[in-house]
């Protein structure tokens, strides 16, 4: 069979044809009985794809997309709740921590009476000779 | 009562209007679903995915185009990546390649329609996800060229030479079974 007639036989089935395609197209139809049997083997094969077209899923399909959807929003929801329960409790704990925090620098200022962040936090200023004669290096004379 | 009109009222929280839409597209989405993916577990799956997405972007849906082709958009691209997805377990697991899966049966038994049926999907089933992608669309849910094309995001051209490849696979692998009865 010639190939450029077999090629516009199966571009006749899914495209338009020029008009001067479908003229060649034709005459080479009328000139070949094999042209003409492999039309009707496409015209049946096409037929016989479009006739085993699945027509639907399994029975109650629509109910079950119906519960896969109830079920993902019901899930959403609940981990929404569970994170907004989750922001809650972390900032009720956030302002009771602040609270103690501020109650704390409070008694600090009052107890020491000295407006610093030494007297803030109830710590002695120590000097950068207390610091050189630690008590490791004592240790560490005896040692030797 | 039209699509518009039940995706109006789906919108609106309307669950029955939904399930409708959902039944009076079954057909096409299970032809969509089935014909690239056959008729397995994994199919149906993808069937309910496609209508969840639906219910979910409702609201991104401007009714540009049918309903209907909407749906099959999303259906082709979901098959598409469960083939993908298939392709990817087969090469790390070892697992049987799709000409494998859907092997033809050695004679056609009766002349039954389910069992053409069958032929012919196992058939469908051996090509190549691209040439199934236009068979399904342009022979089996009966879009045309142009359409398959805008569906796909393929030229014309390649929609039209990938269907007539298609057809000639599909013609040598169901001539055992078909001869020239047809």
């Amino acid at each position: 069979m010639n190939k450029k007639a077999i090629d516009l036989l199966y571009r006749f089935f899914d495209d338009a044809l020029t008009p001067e395609e479908n003229e060649e197209l034709n005459e080479a139809l009328a000139r070949s009985k094999e042209l003409r049997d492999e039309k009707d083997r496409i015209v049946a094969l096409r037929n016989e794809i479009s006739a085993s077209a699945a027509k639907s899923f399994r029975p109650f399909f629509a109910e079950r997309v119906m519960h896969a959807i109830t079920s993902a929003t019901e899930a959403k929801n609940g981990l929404e709740k569970f994170f907004e329960s989750l922001k809650l409790a972390f900032r009720r704990v956030a302002v009771v921590s602040a609270t103690a925090i501020l109650l704390l620098l409070v008694y600090n200022f009052v107890k020491s009476g000295d407006i610093s962040i030494t007297g803030a936090f109830g710590m002695s200023q120590e000097t950068l000779v207390e610091v050189l004669e630690s008590p490791f290096d004592a240790t560490m004379e005896d040692l030797l | 009562m039209t699509d518009a009109k039940l995706v109006s009222a789906a919108r609106q929280g309307d669950q029955e209007a939904f399930k409708e839409l959902v039944k009076r597209h079954e057909p096409r989405v299970a032809a969509t679903v089935i014909g690239m993916l056959g008729n397995c577990a994994e199919a149906e799956d993808v069937g309910q995915e496609t209508f969840i997405r639906l219910y979910k972007n409702m609201e991104k849906f401007r009714g540009e185009s049918s309903l209907a082709t909407y749906l099959t958009r999303i259906a082709i691209n979901l098959s598409l990546n469960e083939l993908k997805r298939r392709r990817r377990r087969g090469l790390l697991f070892y697992q049987k390649s799709p000409e494998e899966i859907y092997e033809l049966p050695d004679t056609k038994a009766n002349g039954q329609k389910n069992e053409d049926k069958e032929i012919v999907q196992r058939a469908i089933g051996k090509l190549e996800s691209k040439f199934r992608a236009v068979v399904v669309l342009r022979l089996i849910d009966g879009y045309s060229a142009e359409e398959t094309a805008k569906i796909l995001h393929v030229p014309l051209g390649t929609v039209l030479s990938r269907l007539s490849r298609a057809q000639k696979k599909l013609k040598e692998l169901l001539i055992p079974y078909y001869g020239d009865e047809r």
